[in-house]
């Protein structure tokens, strides 16, 4: 089973939330765990953690105790410029790509640029197993889209061009604001222009909402994948079927089903984003209290309890939300 | 400070002052997981409370620690219980 997978340095970016710098030992294994299990990696956290701990150009580092983990990411402005580049052409980029567009753009030579730009530490950029190629963490991934367009009706074979153009206005997805990475995903098979899908044994889980980054690539059990004979035969034999097929969708059903679906799932997911930001944030002023205490500030503390206040306001209305949303 | 052993242990003075002085900083460390708690808790007053606290712990630590550092190296120039002067 073979999909679209971070890195394990990439992997433990993605634990990250933006705005963390560091974050408790337990916690990010927790984290951690969840995204080697919806990866497909047979490593426990520990072990991960470790292995990457030991990595030369590691994301992170034990902080002042062994029980935090921080990023080693410090700014600079290669990265911002890099990340710019890659946000401006929306296209993956290897190394050895990005470092002459800097050198357009900076001052700093081949050696420089080459030392100073450790993307491996930057917490925006990601790379995929087998790719070298750098992406934004910020993208998201088509594949499972385009996997569950292509079987909900009954595709086999599409050529790119007619998939973009279905996928833009029946599914709403644009390929110019998602990725699809055909070459990482055994589901897929490209032969020039057109794309074949590689049926399963058994049924993917439909994805609650194909935005979350953790259930992209989230198959079920390991399926062997099917002889590469059997494929073509399989291609070979509905190929005829599926222009027919092609034609007589029936656009309204699956847009309306799809679209109302996927839009009460988003928004309850992104109430959940909000309650997991909201709870991040309490973590952190915690932490801050401690350091205004240090320094007697009475003041901030009392602002940052105010704060607190309005934010358990805020956790209280959006668990109602969330409560009548899943009701519905 | 074990007064039932001894009510003075001159020549353990320094080493009982830095236990002290180590006893005050683990206060510290504590009165800051309480202010956690208190924070959690919505308990300004007790946060008040706690840093006045501190601060005096602090500047008691300040004290203590100069006073050591003043006197421990000169320690054989003062009383001692061991070797006995003429």
């Amino acid at each position: 089973m073979k999909r679209p997978t971070y890195t394990l340095s990439s992997l433990i970016k993605k634990v990250f939330r933006p705005g963390e710098r560091s974050l408790p030992r337990h916690e990010i294994k927790e984290r951690l765990q969840q995204f080697l299990t919806a990866y497909g990696y047979e490593l426990d956290s520990e072990t991960a953690l470790a292995k990457i701990l030991q990595m030369k150009q590691s994301p992170v580092r034990v902080g002042h105790t062994e029980a935090i983990i921080e990023l080693t990411y410090q700014p600079h402005q290669l990265f911002d410029l890099a990340y710019r580049f890659l946000r401006d052409t929306h296209t993956p980029k290897k190394f050895e790509q990005i470092v002459p567009e800097l050198r357009r753009q900076t001052q700093f030579s081949w050696n420089q640029v080459t030392r100073l730009l450790e993307l491996e530490r930057d917490p925006r950029f990601v790379q995929y197993q087998g790719d070298p190629r750098w992406f934004l963490a910020e993208w998201k991934v088509a594949n499972d889209h385009v996997y569950d367009f292509m079987r909900t009706n009954g595709l086999r074979q599409i050529s790119l061009r007619s998939l973009a153009y279905f996928l833009e206005h029946e599914v709403g997805i644009s390929l110019r604001e998602e990725l699809f990475l055909p070459e990482a995903d055994d589901r897929f098979q490209l032969e020039g222009e057109s794309l074949m899908i590689v049926e399963e044994a058994a049924d993917t889980p439909p994805a609650m909402d194909g935005h979350d980054s953790l259930q992209q690539a989230h198959g079920p059990e390991e399926h062997p994948p099917m002889p590469l004979e059997g494929r073509a035969e399989a291609a070979a034999t509905v190929s005829p079927e599926w222009k027919t097929k092609q034609e007589s969708i029936e656009e309204e059903i699956f847009v309306n089903t799809l679209e109302t679906k996927s839009t009460a799932a988003e928004v309850s997911q992104l109430l959940r984003q909000a309650l997991g930001r909201l709870e991040e944030r309490n973590q952190q002023m915690a932490a801050e209290v401690v350091s205004f205490f240090q320094q007697s500030n009475l003041q901030a503390i009392e602002e940052l309890m105010q704060e607190k206040h309005k934010n358990e306001q805020i956790v209280q209305g959006l668990r109602q939300l969330l409560t009548m949303t899943d009701e519905q | 400070m074990n007064r039932d052993q001894n009510l003075i242990r001159l020549e353990q003075r320094f080493a009982i002052l830095h236990e002290i002085i180590e006893a005050y900083r683990l206060r510290l460390q504590t009165m800051e997981a309480e202010v956690v708690e208190l924070f959690a808790a919505n308990h300004l007053a007790a946060i008040s409370e706690r840093i006045q606290e501190k601060q005096r712990i602090v500047r008691l630590i300040h004290k203590l620690e100069q006073f050591v550092a003043r006197w421990e190296t000169m320690e054989h120039s003062g009383i001692d219980h061991e070797t006995k002067r003429t």
